[in-house]
């Protein structure tokens, strides 16, 4: 059964993408990852992965979840820390409403 | 009974497309527009290249073992789909209509759904919705797990019920085991999933026929102005076989290097710009300069025409634009000649020189030919006279913007005369202000020193003062008063092209080599005519989709000295960058472009609006 911090989190999460706040906040995360470059750095590492294990045995949740550590890994700590400062402004507004 | 799939009757949508999406009983829901379903198909180009009646010979020589792959379904299950539903279509098969379940229809809806969502929470976001546009997004209901109610974890739409599931937590795999349903699309990404590959597949069909379409027609704009309405093209079958006995599939490989003819890599570059330029590339593609019916003697139009043709020609070796050189030389006798030229000077001449080779053109600010529809744009200039406020405007056209450097160089010498330590680009002060930073003193030091090609165009748009004998106001009795001089762009072309002021001619030839950080995206709202009002009386009435975001397409570099040096660039080609140095293409990272210290940049309009609209 679900405790009260999951049914916190969930109807958290339900009114994060109803109002429309997660829409931006992943534009503004693309937007930077593309600045820095990140994607062009993701993408060689999937072409590698994809080049080695030939593009039929390679599923896309397979390429994700290989790809995944390093994609976490090798995003820019200033573009991390402001996404969490908007979390964070964000999560202030919808405790007050 | 309804031939509604489940998923129309659910999200309350009939078979036509609303831009909107409106619940039935609400007056805005549309009740005429031409069917979607497959009584009346819209033949899209996938339709006619994959007509089964289509000859071999149409997919081309080299495409003549691959043909049977032109017509392959994303997966084999796709495929058994299709063939059923093919079978039901030329009535060879009559099922119930309890089994009408239609693979395309539930695909087409859902796809729909979710790009009008997707948009409904961007307009949310922005403050100058109105309040009854919101009223009608807020009726959208939230996608979630039809299990744990979650609306992230990356939800997925089974295609043959109405069950969402999220794929984290398995609940989606979980419902098509069960329930033995085969597709499911990606709520977010739009892709479709098979369960029984166990992957996406990606189905040329439905990606042009379904994906491709909704997405344009949702992002189409209602306009205020009433145009003739769109009539789709039926091609009969005369003009299908046509087509077919007359026509090849050619390569859409449009990458060729040129060869360097003695000192013409600044005639490469410019050339590649022009390659890769989308409306030109249009233009010169779909023959609209037929060189058979023109004739002028030395025609840059139709050499564009002829370079066009020998890039997308399929061959691989490098090109050597011999013809353009010699026309563009019996043109203008100053190019003639083996010294190193300016680039943008030959872009400007060039430019000139295809106005002069194009049928209709006119001298007045509204020449229709290729050239001023691509790069033509409106420069304002008001002068206000500081004593009675009186302001005259005057319009002057141009076909690109040249950004001075001057500031930026200043900046740098009085830096390294404090001895404050430079990283390796120079780039000291500007590093630590961003452009969200709005107080008047940052503003200022940014205005002085700032690197960035925004920071360029704010010195281009600020209100410059005029010298004492400089103005003489007709409002304050013809008298020489102090003035305050101000440009700003009054109409801004498809085509925005800049110049980095590098070079500096006279007494003491040299060039400035700061570093000018350009960005892919580039909204010219605060520079424009209009913006400018906009930003004096503090008014936010923007409009909500914005027509002045441009996108980077083409960058020129200059290395080396002023006269011995060498040029190379990179372009934009079907969503890939790559690099060009004369008969050199090699892939390149976005991050290499950014990085590098441009000459020249060229920005395209996201979206282009009709002519109209240009002309106020």
């Amino acid at each position: 059964m679900s405790s009260d911090s999951d049914k916190l989190r969930l109807a958290l999460s339900r009114h994060f993408v109803d109002s429309g706040e997660k829409e931006r906040l992943m534009n503004l995360l693309r937007n930077r990852l593309a600045e820095s470059g990140w994607n062009d750095t993701l993408y060689a590492q999937c072409r590698e992965t994809v080049r080695q294990r030939k593009l039929e045995n390679v599923t896309l949740d397979e390429l994700v979840k290989e790809s995944s550590d390093f994609g976490r890994s090798s995003v820019n700590e200033n573009i991390k820390k402001e996404l969490l400062v908007q979390i964070k402004k964000y999560l202030d507004t919808a405790f007050d409403s | 009974m309804s031939s509604l799939s489940p998923h129309q009757q659910f999200l309350g949508l009939t078979d036509s497309p609303v831009s909107s999406l409106s619940s039935p009983s609400s007056p805005s829901f549309p009740d005429t527009f031409p069917s979607s379903t497959h009584r009346n198909p819209q033949t899209t180009a996938y339709d006619i290249l994959h007509n089964p009646n289509n000859q071999l010979e149409f997919s081309g020589e080299k495409h003549k073992e691959q043909h049977s792959s032109l017509v392959t379904s994303g997966c084999k299950h796709l495929a058994q789909f299709k063939k059923q539903r093919r079978r039901v279509l030329d009535d060879e098969v009559v099922i119930d209509d309890d089994d009408r379940w239609d693979l395309f229809n539930s695909y087409r809806s859902l796809v729909r759904y979710s790009l009008a969502w997707h948009k409904s929470r961007k307009q949310l976001q922005n403050i100058n919705t109105s309040d009854r546009k919101r009223k009608q997004y807020k009726e959208l209901s939230l996608p979630q797990c039809s299990k744990c109610l979650d609306p992230l974890s990356r939800l997925h739409v089974c295609l043959h019920c109405v069950h969402m599931g999220c794929w984290r937590k398995g609940h989606i795999q979980d419902h098509m085991r069960e329930k033995h349903h085969v597709f499911a699309m990606d709520f977010n990404h739009r892709t479709l999933y098979c369960n029984e590959c166990g992957d996406y597949v990606y189905d040329n069909e439905l990606t042009d026929v379904i994906v491709r379409q909704e997405t344009i027609q949702s992002e189409s704009r209602r306009r205020k102005r009433v145009r003739t309405a769109n009539t789709s093209w039926e091609p009969t079958s005369q003009e299908i076989s046509t087509i077919i006995k007359n026509s090849t599939i050619p390569s859409c490989q449009g990458l060729r290097g040129l060869c360097n003819m003695g000192n013409t890599c600044f005639m490469n570059v410019i050339l590649q710009s022009f390659i890769h330029n989308p409306l030109l590339k249009a233009y010169f593609l779909s023959d609209q300069h037929n060189p058979t019916r023109c004739n002028n003697k030395f025609c840059l139009c139709c050499e564009m025409d002829n370079l066009f043709a020998q890039v997308y020609s399929g061959k691989k070796e490098p090109y050597g634009p011999c013809t353009f050189l010699h026309s563009m030389w019996m043109s203008l006798k100053e190019l003639a000649g083996y010294a190193q030229q300016d680039a943008h000077e030959f872009f400007i001449s060039a430019l000139n020189n295809l106005h002069a080779g194009c049928e209709g053109n006119s001298l007045s600010t509204n020449c229709t030919c290729i050239v001023h529809r691509t790069f033509a744009g409106l420069l304002q200039s008001n002068v206000t006279c500081l004593k009675c406020g009186n302001v005259t405007s005057t319009k002057d056209p141009m076909l690109d913007i040249s950004l001075s450097l001057r500031t930026v160089e200043k900046k740098k010498k009085i830096s390294s005369n404090n001895k404050v330590a430079t990283t390796a680009g120079g780039n000291t002060n500007s590093q630590q202000h961003t452009n969200s930073s709005n107080n008047p003193a940052s503003f200022i030091r940014r205005l002085k020193q700032g690197n960035t090609l925004m920071d360029c165009l704010d010195r281009y748009t600020h209100p410059e003062k005029l010298g004492p004998n400089e103005y003489s106001c007709s409002k304050c009795g013809n008298t020489f008063q102090e003035a305050t001089k101000q440009l700003s762009v009054k109409r801004l072309p498809p085509v925005l092209s800049f110049q980095l002021k590098r070079f500096e001619h006279g007494i003491s030839a040299s060039k400035i080599e700061a570093k000018i950080k350009f960005p892919v995206d580039l909204d010219m709202t605060p520079y424009t005519t209009h913006g400018k009002q906009q930003q004096k009386s503090k008014n936010p009435g923007m409009t909500t989709e914005n027509p002045n975001l441009y996108t980077l397409f083409a960058v020129i570099n200059h290395q080396g000295k002023i006269d011995t040096g060498h040029y190379t660039m990179f372009s934009k080609h079907r969503g890939e960058w790559f690099r060009f140095e004369d008969h050199n293409v090699t892939t390149t990272f976005q991050k290499d472009v950014l990085d590098s210290k441009a000459y020249m940049c060229f920005y395209i309009k996201k979206s282009l609006e009709y002519d109209d609209e240009l002309f106020e």
